[in-house]
């Protein structure tokens, strides 16, 4: 809500300072998207269909000339940002880049798709937005097993050496379990397998750690 | 360093409302404040440490203040403080209730009748850890409809408890429910994911934002024209963006300080109950929401996941967060305490 007069500029319509990130634009253009798309009730009885049109048509207008402005100037920075970024944002910027390493394939194939089911037609039924950029915009309000792990860690007074000694799985590890560190990690049923022992160390019974544990990330 | 406050005298409460919005309407509270006859002037030179208040609201009934309420205070509780808990739901409390009291030897009808005594007295101790709780009262209906005298002189005395105090207040847009909203140190609201929720969240918003505009226009000396004006148009429906639209056409810059005199309402959100990543997410679209179009910010601060056993507490009259502290709604209750912590410290700061 502003006072009357000058034209707003992409970066205020996405809500982004005019310095933001190509992956913030996105971000905040993705937010957007299930905030005014069609099957959001965020508006619900704040605006009506119409108001609430127009204001998916800036977004995507301001979206449009961003993405294009940030695909030119940072033609040359990107390559280098490419090689240093650890994860690749959804294919955006060019519809062509390197698939990641082996294990997120999958995830970026899936988020790929989902944002290619935004930008070409909007599934009318469904959410706006595929799972997996739902879960990466929900991002740290997304209580993960980490967060709830060390959480119930400290609230019992129990020190990482002491969760160390009686798993006799290194503090290394249960650091990067604690901060979702995947990269720390070893992969598949051996990290379940730490995850459901430190678990249990934590009086959490098999049951409770079903129903307590939240959704491990892939 | 904190005053004690006797009976029924003038408490901590006319000092300590300096600076910060008053309750209700009426009177604004005079620039300089003059001592009050009987109270000891010094007390009122070093401002005495208040106990910060968190107000839980939002609206829609159903959606889990009163569950918040209890569990944030109980995660306060096992953190070390001393929490004291108000039910402001006067038409309907049952904030003992969630908290495993079934019958409080005292509650808010001995604060507000009889002997009418002191809130500090009226408390009970609930869930061990140094939780109090100031109980609703099923005794008395006339409660319900709180007259404003009543209400000033309970907020007199939550502001003279000694450490944090929560109040849970009732559903809807009663002005009881805006005032306590309106004048915690830390108004948090409550919505659930989904379109009757966020309906009633956004009407309780509004109501809140233009009690505050209405305010400032009271302040601006600007009573009569907005209201010429608002006949003339016909009267529209009463909203944020019509009241905006009149104050522009005024000019004068009259929209600027009515933006200005809305920027501190800035409340906390939580969405309760959710059942997956797109409910979590829909709190961040309803800060956007509500910026774009209320013109007010809001400040997500975390989801509580849905949990069954929450209802089994209840009909076992157990508290939840001591019940099951490891299940994953407690623990997301304790990073929305670790952020209204650090919220609420850093909005002191800039006191």
């Amino acid at each position: 809500m502003r006072p009357r007069g000058r034209a707003r500029t992409p970066f205020e319509v996405l809500d982004l300072p005019p310095d933001a990130t190509a992956e913030e634009i996105q971000d905040a253009y993705l937010l957007l998207v299930s905030t005014y798309g069609e099957n959001s009730y965020a508006t619900y009885t704040v605006l009506s269909d119409r108001e609430r049109k127009k204001i998916l048509q800036q977004v995507e207008k301001a979206y449009q000339t961003l993405k294009h402005l940030r695909r030119t100037s940072d033609a040359s920075q990107a390559e280098e940002e490419e090689a240093a970024a650890e994860v690749e944002p959804p294919a955006l910027q060019s519809p062509v880049q390197p698939p990641p390493r082996r294990g997120r394939r999958w995830a970026w194939l899936s988020s790929l798709l989902a944002f290619l089911r935004v930008e070409r037609s909007p599934d009318p039924n469904g959410h706006p937005l595929g799972s997996e950029v739902t879960r990466q915009l929900a991002g740290s309000y997304r209580l993960s097993a980490g967060q709830y792990l060390k959480n119930v860690r400290t609230h019992k007074g129990l020190s990482l050496d002491a969760i160390a000694r009686s798993t006799r799985i290194s503090v290394q590890h249960l650091q990067a379990l604690e901060e979702d560190d995947l990269e720390e990690l070893p992969s598949g049923s051996y990290r379940r397998m730490m995850l459901s022992s430190y678990a249990r160390t934590l009086g959490l019974s098999s049951e409770a750690l079903l129903q307590d544990l939240p959704e491990q990330r892939a | 360093m904190r005053q004690q406050s006797s009976h029924d005298g003038p408490v901590a409460g006319s000092a300590g409302a300096e600076g910060r919005r008053h309750f209700g309407v009426g009177v604004r509270p005079p620039e300089v404040q003059v001592p009050v006859a009987g109270e000891p002037a010094a007390a009122l030179e070093t401002e005495p440490e208040r106990s910060p208040i968190w107000a839980v609201g939002g609206g829609k009934g159903g959606t889990g203040k009163t569950f918040v309420s209890a569990a944030l205070a109980q995660q306060l509780a096992r953190h070390g403080l001393a929490v004291n808990l108000v039910d402001a739901d006067f038409g309907a409390p049952n904030l003992h209730t969630f908290l495993g009291v079934q019958d409080p030897s005292t509650d808010l009808s001995h604060f507000f009748y009889g002997n009418r005594l002191p809130l500090e007295e009226v408390l009970v101790e609930a869930d061990g850890n140094g939780l109090k709780l100031a109980a609703g009262s099923n005794r008395r209906f006339s409660l319900a409809n709180l007259e404003y005298f009543r209400r000033l002189r309970l907020l007199r005395h939550i502001r003279a408890l000694p450490g944090q105090v929560i109040v849970d207040t009732g559903a809807g847009t009663a002005l009881n429910s805006i005032d306590f909203f309106n004048v915690s140190d830390l108004p948090i609201l409550v919505t659930n994911a989904n379109p009757a929720s966020i309906e009633n969240l956004f009407l309780f918003l509004e109501a809140v934002a233009l009690r505050i505009l209405k305010q400032e226009v009271r302040t601006l000396g600007l009573q009569k024209e907005v209201s010429r004006r608002w006949e003339a148009e016909g009267k529209p429906p009463e909203s944020v963006p019509s009241l905006l639209g009149i104050a522009r056409d005024l000019g004068g810059g009259y929209q600027r300080r009515l933006l200005e005199a809305l920027e501190p309402f800035q409340p906390c959100l939580i969405v309760n109950k959710t059942r997956g990543d797109e409910d979590i997410l829909l709190g961040r679209c309803l800060v956007d929401v509500a910026k774009r179009c209320l013109g007010t910010r809001l400040c997500y601060v975390g989801a509580v996941p849905f949990d069954r056993r929450v209802t089994e507490c209840l009909t076992r009259f157990l508290p939840f967060v001591s019940t099951h502290p490891s299940s994953e709604a407690a623990v997301a209750i304790m990073l929305i305490m670790d952020r209204l912590l650090e919220r609420s410290q850093s909005l002191e700061r800039q006191q």
